[in-house]
C-alpha cells in the first residue's frame, strides 16, 4: 500500500486531486490543510509522496519542504509542489526547496497522475 | 535532588525590566543583533499605538520567525485600518512564509479590512487577488458571500475564480447555488473549474 | 432588596445580555463561550446575580465591569472556568516525558540548574502533582536532577484547593492503588490527602495567560503543559497566549498540548517531533 499526502488548504483542490489519484491501484490518500498539519501527520505515519501547495495558513509549502528536508526521519520523502503560476522562478524555487516535481494550477490531471506514478516507482 | 521549590533567584541573569526601558529604548532595541532582544522589544511596544508604523516597517525586513510572529500579534492587538492597509501591502512580498503569516492576521481583522476589500480585489496581479479572496473567505463579515460571488462571476483569471468558488463552498447561501453552478460556463474547457463550481454548489446544498 | 428575596428561578439572561457577556468575558480572559454553551453560562450568571443581589444581568455585568476591587470579576471567572480533571489524565504524555523529553532537556542544563516545568492551567492540582509523582516513579534522572514544578491558573479557588492537596476517589480513578497507598493518606470518607512533602514542593500561582503584564515574569521553563486551554480562546487571545508560552520556554524547551489539540491551527513557531506515543512541540534551539 502506497500512501499519498495531499497538502492544500483548499477543500476543492484536495477533492480534485483525490478523484484523480484514487484511481491508482494500492494507494491510500490522506489530507492536511497546512504545512504544520502535514508535518504532524508525516511524523506519525509513513508517506510515499506528498502533493504540496504553496500558499497555506500557518505554514506555506516552501517552509514545509525545508522543514521536511531538515528532519532526520522525513528528509527523503518526495514531494510535488503546486504553484499558481508557471514562471521559471517558481519552478526554480520549488526545486531549490527540495521538490521533485513542480506543477502549476490548475493542474492537468494526467500530469498529476504521471508525476505521482513516477515518484511511487515501478508498479505505480 | 528530586523536587525542589525555588526560593531565590540566585544564578539567574537579571532580565531588563519593562519599566527600565523607555519607548525610545525599546525602539532602539528593535535593531538589536539578537532576535530574542528584538522580540521582547516588540512585545513591550504593544502599548504604544504610535509605534505601529515602525513595527510594520520591521515586518518587511525581519527574518526571524518568532520576532515576526510577535510583531503580527502586536499589530493584531492594536488593529487599525492603517495597520490593515500596511499589511495588505505586504501580500505582494516574495516571501511565502511572510505572506502566509500576514494572511492569518488579516483574516482576524474583519472591520479594519472591510473598506479595503473592494480596491484590493481590483488589483492587477492575479496572485494577489487570489490571496485577497482567500483572506476574504475567512472574514467574519456579512458581505463576504456577495463579494465572493461577484469575483466568481466577473474575475478574468480562472485561478482567482477557483479561489472564490472555494470560499463560496464555505459560506455561500442557498439562493446562490444556481449562479455558482453557472460559473463553470465562464471557462469552458477548464475541467477544474467545472469541478469547483459543482463542488461548491454541492457543499452549499449540504448545509442545514 | 435582599439577596434572599431574589428567587434564582426568576432571574434570567436575555440574548443581548448573553452576547454582551460573550464579548466582555472573551476580551478580558481570552475565553470565548460559543452560543451552544448558553445553558452553562446562564446558570452561572444567574447564580452570581443572586449572590450579589442583582435583578438584571445587565446591571450585574456593569457591576462586574466597574467594581474597583474586581473581586466579583474574579468570582465570575472562577465560576466559569472549572475544568474537570483527574490524576494521570492523558498518561501517554507523561510517558513521553520520561521516555525522551526529560533526558533531552537535562542534556542542556548546566550543573546545579533545575529542570523547570510549568503546568498551565493547573486547575485543582491533579496535573502538576501527577507530573511530580510520575517523574518520581518512572524517571531515573530524578535521583540526580533538581526538578521544579510550577502550577498556574486564572481561577483562585482551584489554586487554593490545589495547595490544600485533598482529592476524592473520583480524581484518583485512574491512579494505581499502590500509588495511592504510597503518596496519599485517607482523611475522610471521600478524601485523600497528598503527602505534604509533595504539596509543599509545588509552587502555585495565579495568572491570566492572555495578559502580558502578568505573564512577563514567566521565563526559563524547560517544559510546559498547556492542555485543553488554547482551544477555548478566540484567535487574538490564542496568539497572545502562544507568545507568552514561547517566551516562557528556554530554547529547546517542550510544550505539550491536549490530546485533541494541534499546533496546526495555532502556530508554526514550534518544531514537531514524536516522543513515545505523543506529539511534542519544541521551541527551536
Amino acid at each position: 500500500m502506497r500512501r499519498i499526502l495531499l497538502v492544500d488548504d483548499s477543500y476543492t483542490v484536495r477533492l480534485y486531486a483525490r478523484s484523480i489519484l484514487s484511481a491508482l491501484p494500492d494507494v491510500e490518500i490522506e489530507e492536511a490543510q497546512n504545512g504544520v498539519e502535514a508535518l504532524e501527520r508525516a511524523i506519525y505515519q509513513h508517506f510515499d509522496v506528498l502533493l504540496v501547495d504553496v500558499n497555506m495558513p500557518k505554514m506555506d509549502g516552501y517552509t514545509l519542504l525545508r522543514e521536511l528536508r531538515k528532519h532526520p526521519q522525513l528528509w527523503a520523502i518526495p514531494a510535488i509542489m503546486v504553484t499558481t503560476e508557471n514562471k521559471e522562478a517558481d519552478r526554480h524555487r520549488a526545486y531549490a526547496a527540495g521538490a521533485s516535481f513542480h506543477l502549476s494550477k490548475p493542474f492537468d490531471s494526467e500530469c498529476l497522475r504521471c508525476s505521482v506514478v513516477l515518484l511511487l516507482g515501478e508498479g505505480g | 535532588m528530586g523536587l525542589v521549590k525555588r526560593t531565590s533567584k540566585s544564578g539567574e541573569k537579571r532580565e531588563l525590566r519593562f519599566r527600565d526601558r523607555s519607548k525610545e529604548d525599546l525602539l532602539a532595541q528593535l535593531g538589536d543583533a539578537q532576535a530574542v532582544e528584538r522580540r521582547w522589544a516588540v512585545r513591550d511596544l504593544a502599548e504604544y499605538a504610535d509605534t505601529m508604523p515602525m513595527l510594520c516597517d520591521c515586518l518587511e525586513t525581519e527574518k526571524d520567525e518568532a520576532v515576526r510572529a510577535a510583531i503580527l500579534t502586536t499589530l493584531l492587538k492594536q488593529r487599525s485600518p492603517e495597520i490593515a492597509r500596511r499589511l495588505s501591502g505586504i501580500l505582494s512580498s516574495e516571501d511565502a512564509a511572510l505572506r502566509s503569516a500576514v494572511m492569518d492576521v488579516l483574516a482576524d481583522m474583519p472591520e479594519q479590512l472591510d473598506s479595503l476589500v473592494e480596491p484590493l480585489l481590483r488589483q492587477e496581479d492575479p496572485d494577489l487577488r487570489i490571496m485577497v479572496v482567500t483572506v476574504v473567505a475567512r472574514l467574519a463579515l456579512p458581505t463576504v458571500s456577495d463579494w465572493l460571488l461577484n469575483v466568481a462571476q466577473q474575475d478574468a483569471h480562472p485561478n482567482v475564480v477557483a479561489a472564490a468558488l472555494e470560499g463560496l463552498g464555505e459560506c455561500g447561501t442557498v439562493e446562490m447555488i444556481a449562479n455558482v453552478r453557472a460559473v463553470a460556463t465562464r471557462f469552458p474547457g477548464n475541467p477544474y473549474l467545472a469541478f469547483s463550481a459543482d463542488a461548491a454548489a454541492g457543499r452549499i446544498g449540504q448545509r442545514p | 432588596m435582599t439577596t434572599s428575596a431574589l428567587a434564582e428561578e426568576a432571574l434570567a439572561v436575555t440574548n443581548d445580555e448573553f452576547t454582551w457577556f460573550q464579548d466582555y468575558f472573551g476580551r478580558k480572559t481570552g475565553i470565548y463561550f460559543e452560543d451552544n454553551k448558553r445553558y452553562f453560562v446562564d446558570r452561572r450568571l444567574t447564580t452570581r446575580m443572586q449572590a450579589t443581589g442583582h435583578k438584571s444581568c445587565l446591571l450585574y455585568l456593569r457591576f462586574v465591569q466597574f467594581q474597583p476591587s474586581q473581586s466579583e470579576f474574579q468570582k465570575l471567572v472562577n465560576a466559569m472556568t472549572v475544568n474537570e480533571t483527574y490524576f494521570f489524565r492523558e498518561e501517554y504524555q507523561l510517558s513521553a516525558l520520561v521516555d525522551g523529553v526529560m533526558d533531552d532537556v537535562r542534556k542542556r542544563k548546566a550543573r546545579g540548574q533545575s529542570i523547570r516545568i510549568w503546568s498551565m492551567p493547573c486547575s485543582t492540582g491533579e496535573e502538576p502533582y501527577s507530573i511530580a509523582i510520575y517523574l518520581m516513579e518512572h524517571w531515573p534522572g530524578m535521583a540526580e536532577a533538581d526538578v521544579e514544578i510550577v502550577g498556574s491558573d486564572i481561577n483562585s479557588t482551584v489554586l487554593d484547593a490545589a495547595r490544600e492537596g485533598i482529592f476524592t476517589d473520583y480524581a484518583l480513578r485512574n491512579t494505581p492503588p499502590n500509588i495511592v497507598a504510597k503518596y496519599f493518606k485517607r482523611v475522610s470518607d471521600t478524601g485523600y490527602a497528598l503527602h505534604k512533602d509533595i504539596t509543599e514542593a509545588i509552587t502555585f500561582t495565579q495568572v491570566n495567560l492572555t495578559n502580558p503584564d502578568e505573564t512577563r515574569s514567566y521565563r526559563g521553563f524547560d517544559i510546559v503543559f498547556c492542555r485543553n486551554l488554547l482551544i477555548y480562546f478566540d484567535s487574538t487571545s490564542r496568539r497572545e497566549a502562544v507568545e507568552c508560552l514561547y517566551g516562557a520556554l528556554n530554547p529547546g524547551g517542550y510544550i505539550f498540548l491536549g490530546h485533541s489539540e494541534s499546533m496546526s491551527r495555532i502556530s508554526s513557531l514550534f518544531t514537531i517531533s514524536r516522543a513515545a506515543d505523543a506529539l511534542v512541540y519544541q521551541k527551536p534551539i
